[in-house]
């Protein structure tokens, strides 16, 4: 026995020979490998499995994790067990941010792994990875009990390794929240640099689905005494110098006048007839004659080098 | 979907002028093509005057480039009415919606039970019935987009509309899911979509008031409180949500709240083939398994007509194989219902015991545990391993009579069980028929319904056996008809262990049909589920998958029930009255 350091309490002989010398890490993971207390919570078909693990047959008590809590705050351990949906994964980010530290997650089964059979569905998440950190991934659809045990032996085995110098939760900077999704027109996440992303593709395709629109002709009201012709433009900003609209019927056209520019969503109307004017400055005044076939009639739209861009039938009368 | 017939004499010409459109001659018999401003006189027709008391099935259909079809008629609203009296089969009524605004009155007023129903028609396919008092999404959360069982909705991973998919058959280079996504993920956002300034709608959740007290109960002043139940509660068999009012400890009203587990069961069986539903229909109500697999392939039998009626061996096998997993479900139904009545784990662990064993059997005859994927249209897909016999008919002469003993003896006769669970959760059977229940909440309420004996399918009127039903109207007696179910599922299997004939066990024309293709037609199978009515309703277009693809859950259905049971008990008493109805959540939401 060594020299007792000066002032230092004296331990009595019996005592003595009970002492053992550990390492920190050694006696705090040993504890928390065989305390691991999972949440009640189940979501599918494998909860059932998870039920049957805890049950006599298989009895996972055996391994040091028996005492399933229903409360989070209790829980070291959240076993993702099936399906996780759109719906369900707000309460399950919620669960675990409510959960102390340190907390695992196993994610249990081919859904909760990467969506599994249902993942082509509108209402499933493909895989809960893709909102939580998880430790442990158990495949199978669902898996055995015995292959739920060997993933929780896995996760004692991943603790065993840990040190209390390098995990995460002990570090000044950690905050280990993770951001709750929200239910929109459908799920997304409400960290910034999501909101910025789906903000840059939204552009991008409204600018896609711009790029392709042009003007076209919407619509056709040839039957009274100011027959006019109604020109969309899904498109971008257009210049219309020396495009025509073209009556099918009468073999006619209007020339649009120089500088003409379509906005983007504007509209122009072209006027014939005898009651035809010009009021304001998205009305085009063709002339004061008839210029449309009472019993049908096709207008066609051309651009400056008489490639046709859109066409429209009005069955007359 | 075969010509309507022009007929001049259409039923109720005398009755209800005008109401029925055209009668429409299908596989199973005829359906109803009804008015739909005629449609409550009618069903007040079948009820009081025809003995078609139980509304079982509701559902829509959407139409849209369907041959024959227009703009005008491109919804359909299906409904199947049973007689729990007389027994036999349907009468089949349909009404038609135009493409814009389809609405039509809603049929609470004469069954009740139609509620769920509708909200569910509602939610998935934008139908609006007019009339109903709290028509609100109930699957899918308020604000999302769209009606996703319409045809012309498309889910985020969309590739093509019916599988096989072209990238992965033959040949298989596919591209993944996200990678044709434009968001890398499963969403799919409306255009001009902005995260920041979204905000949820809101929509008024009223909470009806049942009972007239008003903050007072006795001598005590009580405050309404509102507690949330769910989706993580360890009563709710799964993630159901209830919000419950309390008054003190009383409960004055209750909403739930559902859809946390709606996983696109049947928008997904619309893409797949037939045979691809099959191992989707496992995981519907995931505890008894075979039996969504007996019934699914029934309903599709039933389509595919005469040369695809199974063998002799088969369906013996195929009812050996559903009253197993009936035992299965009782089993496991009694020990979380005792879980849930405070006795914790150790009824469970009981239950538990003999159902390892049965699964034990399921998984050398079908390679699974749980998800076994047995049947197949025309038969089953494998032959009893060796002895698989000997194993069975030592669990049900020996072992499962000697252990529903054991079971009696603690549970049914406990003390503490009774004072629980007498005059808990009373359900009359005028409301269990009203409210569209099946099975042993049905059974609990004295009806003796089960369809085994109403409407026989496979070989089940072959069998000497006796449909069990208890007139206490209460929690207790539900838990009695799962008791009693058990041994008369015994008998059943004792019966059929001793006539199994030798011989074939799939129909020679189903040997290697992978890709059935129906005729056109629209068939309605059911059979008695270990929780209720289990129907598939399937519409065919002669392709090789469903044009509509629809269950029947019967969990979801008998939830009609919940609010009307609990209010006026205990918030105690709310767990195991949600207990006893023994929800499913994979079947609730699909």
């Amino acid at each position: 026995m060594a020299e007792q350091p000066q002032g230092a309490a004296p331990v009595p002989e019996e005592v003595q020979s009970n002492v053992l010398l550990t390492t920190v890490d050694w006696i705090y993971n040993t504890g928390r490998t065989f305390s691991l207390w999972p949440m009640t919570f189940g979501l599918a078909c494998c909860a059932i499995e998870f039920i049957v693990t805890g049950a006599a047959r298989y009895d996972m008590s055996r391994f040091g994790m028996e005492v399933a809590r229903p409360s989070p705050r209790q829980c070291d351990l959240l076993i993702i067990s099936g399906t996780v949906t759109k719906k369900m994964v707000v309460p399950i980010v919620r669960l675990y941010n409510q959960m102390a530290e340190p907390r695992y997650v196993v994610s249990m089964g081919a859904c909760a792994t990467g969506g599994g059979p249902f993942k082509e569905g509108y209402n499933v998440v493909s895989g809960i990875d893709k909102y939580l950190p998880v430790d442990v991934y158990v495949p199978g659809c669902p898996p055995t009990p015995e292959a739920l045990l060997h993933g929780f032996i896995t996760l004692q085995n991943k603790i065993k390794k840990q040190s209390v110098r390098t995990v995460p939760w002990y570090r000044k900077s950690y905050s280990g929240a993770v951001p709750i999704p929200v239910l929109g027109p459908d799920i997304f996440s409400s960290r910034p640099e999501e909101i910025k992303r789906v903000r840059e593709i939204n552009t991008q395709r409204m600018m896609a689905t711009r790029a392709a629109g042009a003007p076209t002709i919407a619509e056709m009201h040839i039957l009274g005494a100011d027959e006019f012709i109604v020109i969309r433009n899904s498109g971008l900003a257009q210049d219309m110098t020396g495009w025509r609209l073209h009556s099918g019927a009468g073999d006619q056209s209007y020339t649009f006048p120089a500088g003409f520019v379509l906005m983007p969503d504007a509209e122009v109307r072209v006027h014939s007839g005898p009651d035809a004017t010009a009021a304001t400055p998205s009305d085009q005044l063709w002339t004061k004659r008839h210029m449309w076939r009472n019993e049908g009639d096709t207008a066609n739209l051309m651009d400056a080098d008489g490639n046709l861009v859109s066409s429209f039938s009005h069955q007359g009368n | 979907m075969s010509e309507p017939t022009l007929d001049a004499a259409l039923p109720y010409s005398d009755l209800l002028p005008g109401a029925v459109l055209a009668v429409e001659k299908n596989i199973e018999g005829e359906s109803l093509v009804v008015a739909p401003d005629q449609l409550v006189a009618v069903a007040e027709q079948l009820r009081d005057h025809e003995g078609f008391d139980l509304l079982s099935n509701l559902t829509a259909v959407d139409y849209l480039g369907f041959p024959g079809r227009s703009a005008a008629d491109r919804f359909e609203i299906v409904y199947h009415f049973y007689s729990t009296t007389r027994g036999g089969g349907p009468k089949v009524l349909k009404a038609r919606l135009p493409e814009t605004n389809p609405a039509l009155p809603t049929l609470m007023s004469v069954y009740p039970g139609a509620d769920l129903q509708e909200r569910e028609a509602y939610d998935l396919y934008g139908i609006r019935f007019l009339g109903h008092p709290s028509l609100r999404r109930i699957l899918l959360w308020d604000g999302f987009n769209g009606h996703p069982m319409r045809k012309d909705w498309q889910e985020a991973y969309f590739e093509a509309e019916s599988k096989p998919f072209k990238s992965r058959h033959p040949v298989g280079h596919h591209i993944w899911a996200e990678d044709r996504n434009p968001w890398g993920s499963n969403v799919n956002y409306p255009a001009g979509f902005d995260p920041e300034t979204w905000s949820q709608p809101v929509t008024l959740r009223p909470l009806e008031r049942h009972s007239g007290s008003n903050g007072v109960s006795g001598a005590l002043k009580t405050e309404r409180i509102v507690v949330n139940m769910g989706p993580q509660h360890p009563s709710t068999h799964g993630v159901f949500r209830m919000i419950v009012e309390l008054d003190g400890e009383t409960v004055t009203a209750l909403e739930p709240e559902m859809g946390y587990l709606h996983r696109n069961h049947e928008k997904i069986g619309e893409r797949n083939t037939y045979l691809m539903n099959m191992p989707y229909t496992d995981r519907l109500d995931y505890i008894s398994s075979m039996s969504n697999n007996l019934a699914y392939a029934i309903a599709v039998e039933k389509l595919l007509g005469e040369a695809y009626k199974p063998t002799e061996r088969a369906e013996y096998l195929r009812v050996i194989m559903a009253e197993l997993t009936r035992i299965v479900n009782h089993l496991f139904s009694v020990g979380t219902f005792f879980n849930d009545l405070g006795a914790f784990f150790t009824p469970l662990l009981y239950a538990v015991r003999e159902r390892e064993l049965i699964l034990d059997l399921f998984e050398s005859v079908s390679g699974s545990r749980m998800m076994c994927n047995y049947m197949r249209f025309g038969g089953v897909v494998a032959d009893l391993p060796a002895g698989w016999l000997e194993t069975c008919h030592h669990l049900v002469h020996e072992r499962l009579p000697a252990k529903l003993d054991e079971l009696e003896r603690y549970l049914i006769g406990n003390e503490i069980v009774k004072q629980r669970c007498i005059g808990v959760g009373y359900l009359s059977a005028a409301d269990a028929l009203a409210l569209s229940c099946t099975g042993p909440q049905l059974r609990g309420s004295g009806v003796p319904y089960d369809i085994r004996r109403a409407e026989p399918y496979s070989i089940y009127d072959r069998f000497d056996f006796d449909v069990v039903s208890f007139d206490g109207c209460d929690v207790y007696s539900r838990f009695l008809v799962r008791m009693e179910e058990m041994r008369q599922s015994v008998r059943i299997l004792q019966q059929a262990l001793k006539q199994l004939p030798e011989g074939p066990i799939q129909a020679a024309k189903a040997l290697g049909a992978y890709t059935v293709r129906p005729p056109v037609g629209d068939v309605y199978g059911r059979i008695e589920s270990p929780k209720g009515e289990l129907g598939f309703y399937l519409v065919s277009n002669g392709a090789g998958n469903p044009w509509r693809y629809r269950v029947r859950p019967p969990s979801y259905i008998n939830l009609n029930a919940l609010a009307p049971m609990v209010v006026g008990n205990k918030v105690a008493d709310a767990v195991i009255i949600l207990g006893a109805i023994d929800i499913v959540l994979g079947e609730v939401d699909r």
